[in-house]
């Protein structure tokens, strides 16, 4: 091979990589991108950043590195400038993709299949999401310290060099900072071992103790959180199920039938003949106890076993480390094929089989993921110009569907930057569709009595997104809204937020920062309840100080009727409580809930007698 | 050569990060139209869209849009609406499919919620449906038309409900 064939070699399937997915390479952000770019926001002291590191979050995982840290820093550099994310991204990739090519000519022995193991992993739809949604960066992570533990642990068994035994200890253990899956290398380990270098395999077993430690506390962690989506069962025919799905799914081209619009059955024997050409030459060299293609079916088993239990979240991008088994298997079959003549036509068929539905899907999604991207984009930059142009002013978003709700909104990406005050109007609630598992909508809309109150007295500015720009529609809106008969008071408000002011009744002091110090007495207004059983909830912020000096009896009264008194002191510094509403104040339009305290304090240098501070008051 | 590649690459790399961004996310320029609205609005002005509220199916050749049985546009009240009151004019065209199958629609109006006499139409062709609006009913510079027609059109494998075919709409002054 001449030095300019040796550099294409290695090169093509790189440039492959970044031409098929130069979409992702450009994308914005998401969804989970914008919970974990607000982290870094939480980070106070070295406490706070310890909590930001390493503390459960997201259905109780723990990836310091490929989510924390990796988020944390690139927000410190770049802001929400999404290109030097997605270039860290693809760098790390396309070291992937050199592991991948120095395992598989290592393994095979063939150029061919170093060559193609990387080309068929490429064009399968698992690389998508990994490599256009940040949020998925620790499967990218996770490969290459499993790709990178693996060759050590390769290179471990022919040399027996003690260097290269801590290299796979350090590569293993850093995979933990990446994903849970990382759980699974020692069995990949000791396999290959079994298999190829059996005196090598005892020394995989401390990494089972590590693995089955880490499992153990990442179940006990996981208890904690409870999530439709994460649940598992372990039913042998419900992990069957989503095998098949996962199946299915990698080999993309039963999604490629439906999305062109052919015969169902066409994809359904496209699987069966791909997965025969698979299996078959797996029987056919373990037969002749070849064994290395069972191996690469085993990591994919392997690899993917932790996430088949996952029967309600099967996604795409968990295939993406499994995937790596099955490109390696494709490419040694394609390499075997190749030296005898008359299995070269049938692998040429395999292979486009496989490539041609897998690289028109993975086109499809990665446009389709980009655009997502791309509608997050306008509308959070054009939320930045208006906060810019319109300091202090509430900004209400109009015209929200459900896509971008779920896409740009959900995660509240305006918290990064301290707004809590870029709320959505009440109509987009008719076209978001809520689930029941991602907790309720309405905290993200402004109710109809509060923007009424904040357009009349101009605290508020309306914009309406139309396709990716925004619109200042203040003034049509605020025609509209003064047609319409008074809206109901809101049943949840915040004293600490101006548009609520109509709802605020007397005993009250200026808004501070998102809250309000109440006097010794101090009312609200809430419509009553629409239903029996509903409670009125009570929320204010802790009071430390005021109990430094013995307890404060906290006495409220509903529409005039007295309720138990609340004694709060230092042991219970805690300002939430509860009330049952009265039945007969059901579909009433305006009640008072009012409160007195038995005594005030005053603060140096502040002549306010300072009740407590709220807060929230609802009813639910 | 390979190693000052490499050292390049990191270089490269350390001296990009090296400073903090300053300026966290790009700002995109908002459409902040402050027109006043026009009280006389004609499909045909694309610009104008904004104050169709809703009820309105696509632009069709450049000057009429069909509407579902509700629609609602805002206008700007004509000078001295508030003291003189206005008229309210809403043209539109009853093709044959509709008369064909509905025989007759009638259409109403709210002018900012004051309900107009209702009128109704069984004959294919232009129409207009013509109303006085008293100076009462005008409050500001704004004004919310609505208007409903009681049967509508639901062609097979479309989803849309077609209730008029409407090419403008105006408040004039009296």
């Amino acid at each position: 091979m001449t030095r300019a064939a040796r550099w294409l070699y290695w090169l093509a399937p790189m440039l492959f990589c970044i031409v098929l997915y130069w979409l992702g390479i450009m994308s914005w952000f998401s969804e989970d991108d914008f919970a974990w770019l607000n982290l870094r926001n939480h980070v106070t002291d070295f406490h706070t950043f310890l909590w930001a590191m390493f503390a459960p979050l997201a259905q109780g995982t723990i990836r310091p590195l490929s989510e924390r840290a990796f988020f944390m820093t690139f927000t410190y550099f770049f802001g929400l400038h999404a290109r030097a994310y997605h270039e860290w991204i693809f760098a790390n990739q396309l070291a992937n993709i050199a592991l991948l090519m120095i395992l598989t000519r290592k393994l095979t022995q063939s150029a061919l299949a170093g060559f193609l193991a990387p080309i068929l992993w490429l064009c399968s739809v698992a690389m998508v999401t990994p490599l256009v949604w940040a949020s998925a960066y620790n499967q990218v992570q996770c490969a290459l310290f499993l790709l990178l533990g693996f060759y050590l642990f390769i290179r471990y068994t022919e040399t027996d060099r003690k260097g290269f035994y801590w290299g796979v200890w350090a590569a293993f253990l850093l995979g933990f900072g990446a994903n849970e899956i990382n759980v699974v290398f020692p069995a990949v380990a000791a396999l290959y071992a079994i298999l190829f270098a059996r005196k090598y395999w005892l020394r995989t077993i401390p990494m089972f103790a590590v693995s089955g430690a880490y499992a153990l506390f990442h179940q006990l962690i996981r208890k904690k959180t409870s999530d439709y989506y994460y649940e598992m069962d372990f039913h042998i025919g419900s992990l069957a199920k989503t095998l098949w799905t996962y199946w299915k799914m990698l080999l993309a081209v039963p999604d490629f039938v439906y999305f062109q619009h052919l015969r169902s059955w066409m994809g359904l024997a496209a699987v069966i003949l791909l997965s025969a050409g698979l299996l078959g030459f797996v029987v056919w060299q373990a037969r002749a106890r070849r064994f290395l293609p069972l191996f690469f079916l085993a990591w994919f088993l392997i690899v993917l076993a932790p996430l088949l239990p996952l029967h309600n979240h099967v996604t795409d991008y968990y295939l993406f480390v499994p995937a790596l088994g099955i490109a390696m298997l494709a490419a040694q079959a394609v390499a075997q094929a190749w030296k005898r003549g008359w299995a070269k036509p049938l692998a040429v068929v395999l292979v486009l089989l496989f490539a041609i539905p897998s690289t028109v899907q993975t086109r499809l999604y990665t446009k389709a993921m980009f655009n997502r991207g791309e509608r997050s984009r306008h509308l959070i930059q054009s939320v930045a110009y208006a906060k810019h142009i319109h300091p202090g002013k509430t900004i209400l978003l109009d015209n929200i569907d459900d896509e971008l709700f779920w896409d740009a909104v959900y995660d509240s990406p305006f918290r990064i930057f301290g707004w809590n005050d870029v709320l959505m109007t009440p109509e987009c609630l008719t076209v978001i569709k809520p689930d029941p598992h991602y907790g309720s909508v309405q905290e993200y809309v402004l109710p109809a009595a509060a923007v009424a109150h904040a357009l009349d007295d101009g605290s508020a500015v309306v914009y309406a997104v139309e396709g990716g720009k925004l619109r200042n529609v203040t003034r049509v809106y605020s025609a509209i809204a003064h047609a319409q008969p008074p809206p109901p008071l809101a049943p949840s408000i915040e004293v600490g937020v101006a548009a609520f002011q109509a709802q605020v009744g007397e005993g009250w002091y200026g808004i501070e920062e998102g809250f309000r110090w109440s006097g010794q007495r101090a009312s609200v207004y809430l419509p009553g309840p629409t239903a029996p059983g509903q409670k009125l909830t009570v929320q204010g912020i802790p009071a430390a100080v005021q109990t430094q000096s013995g307890p404060l009896h906290f006495a409220l009264t509903i529409d005039g009727r007295p309720q138990p008194v609340h004694v709060i002191d230092r042991e219970n510094p805690e300002v939430q409580f509860q009330y049952d509403l009265p039945a007969d104040l059901v579909g009433k339009k305006r009640i008072e809930v009012a409160f007195t305290l038995d005594r005030t304090i005053h603060a140096p240098g502040d002549e306010r007698a300072l009740g407590l501070a709220f807060g929230r008051f609802s009813i639910q | 050569m390979r190693y000052a590649a490499i050292s390049s690459a990191a270089f490269c790399l350390l001296t990009s990060a090296a400073c903090k961004n300053k300026n966290p996310i790009r700002l995109e320029q908002t459409i902040e139209d402050s027109r006043p609205l026009v009280s006389n609005l004609r499909f045909s002005e694309q610009s104008r869209a904004d104050q169709l509220i809703r009820g309105f199916y696509d632009l069709q050749a450049n000057s009429w849009r069909w509407t579902a049985p509700q629609f609602e546009v805002v206008l700007g009240a004509p000078a001295e609406a508030q003291t003189k009151g206005a008229g309210l004019v809403l043209d539109f065209d009853l093709p044959d499919p509709s008369v064909a199958e509905l025989k007759s629609l009638t259409v109403s109006g709210k002018v900012n919620g004051l309900p107009l006499q209702p009128e109704t139409f069984s004959t294919t062709g232009q129409h207009q449906y013509r109303r006085e609006i008293p100076a009462s009913a005008f409050h500001g510079q704004d004004t919310v038309v609505e208007f409903s027609v009681d049967k509508y059109l639901v062609p097979p494998g479309d989803g849309r409900q077609l209730a008029l075919v409407v090419s403008g709409v105006a408040l004039e002054p009296k």
